[in-house]
């Protein structure tokens, strides 16, 4: 379960429609709620990232690891952690690629999905990184809540 | 003592601390230092062969060890290590994976025999 706050929601969603046709990414920020096998997140804000992915931004994205260490220090001074990511798919479903997965390596972290149709946000999927390992990861629907 | 940031997915690993101090005149000795500690962490840093695994970023402070003196880099007192998995994705081939099955995007800019292969292998798989 990934409950995220409306600002946050509405935030990510506007993201993907600022940088169409290309791809926008960022980091969801907020808290891990327990320790039991099924994860569940409550993201507070997000921290929009630049998607450094210059050669191909239209289905590609890549976080820089410096905001990433950015975000995560002024996250620490807030209590927060970094719960999951976000990236769209311009015109492209909300659904994650073997791309994505093949690049995933957060376990327990979601990785938020929206599609971008003609510009427009329309819906948006997430997914938990499950697994012990890269050999037996794997994406899991995740629900959402917008609390 | 140097401190070395530990991602959240990697806490389960780590005794659940965001971080550890260890000892380490170089970044190959902190981590070695940090590996020693937290057994577990190793194979999700290493590969087989003992080399940090491609997705592995590890930062001095802001500074990227791989444009430093890698894992020889010299470590001062008050210095920071950060391990960072990398953060990626996007759908090159235009192809996804759909919740009832999968499908194929039309790019603007796919050759045209590109799309007839990725058709004919759709049509194949949702025939």
């Amino acid at each position: 379960m990934l409950k995220i706050s409306q600002s946050a929601y509405v935030s990510l969603r506007q993201h993907g429609e600022e940088t169409y046709p290309h791809e926008c990414c960022g980091v969801l920020l907020g808290r891990f709620d327990d320790d039991s096998e099924s994860v569940s997140k409550t993201v507070s804000r997000v921290a929009r990232c630049g998607n450094t992915r210059e050669d191909s931004p239209h289905n590609r994205y890549n976080i820089d690891p410096r905001d990433l260490i950015r975000i995560q220090r002024d996250g620490r001074e807030r209590g927060e952690d970094i719960v999951g990511f976000y990236h769209s798919h311009p015109d492209h479903p909300a659904q994650w690629s073997p791309t994505d997965l093949a690049e995933a390596h957060w376990f327990g972290c979601s990785y938020l999905i929206t599609s971008v149709e003609k510009g427009k946000a329309t819906i948006t999927n997430s997914f938990e990184l499950k697994g012990s390992d890269e050999d037996d990861k794997k994406f899991v629907d995740e629900k959402t809540e917008v609390v | 003592m140097p401190q070395i940031q530990i991602p959240s997915p990697l806490r389960q690993y780590s005794g659940k601390q965001a971080s550890v101090h260890v000892p380490g005149k170089t970044v190959g000795e902190a981590l070695a230092g940090l590996v020693a500690q937290h057994p577990d962490l190793k194979r999700h840093l290493y590969t087989e062969e003992g080399k940090l695994r491609t997705f592995v970023n590890i930062y001095v402070n802001d500074e990227d060890m791989r444009y430093l003196q890698k894992e020889a880099t010299v470590l001062k007192d008050g210095d920071t290590i950060s391990i960072v998995p990398s953060i990626a994705g996007g759908c090159p081939q235009r192809v996804c994976f759909w919740r009832d099955g999968w499908s194929a995007e039309t790019s603007p800019n796919a050759p045209p025999r590109a799309l007839s292969l990725v058709r004919n292998v759709v049509r194949r798989h949702t025939n």
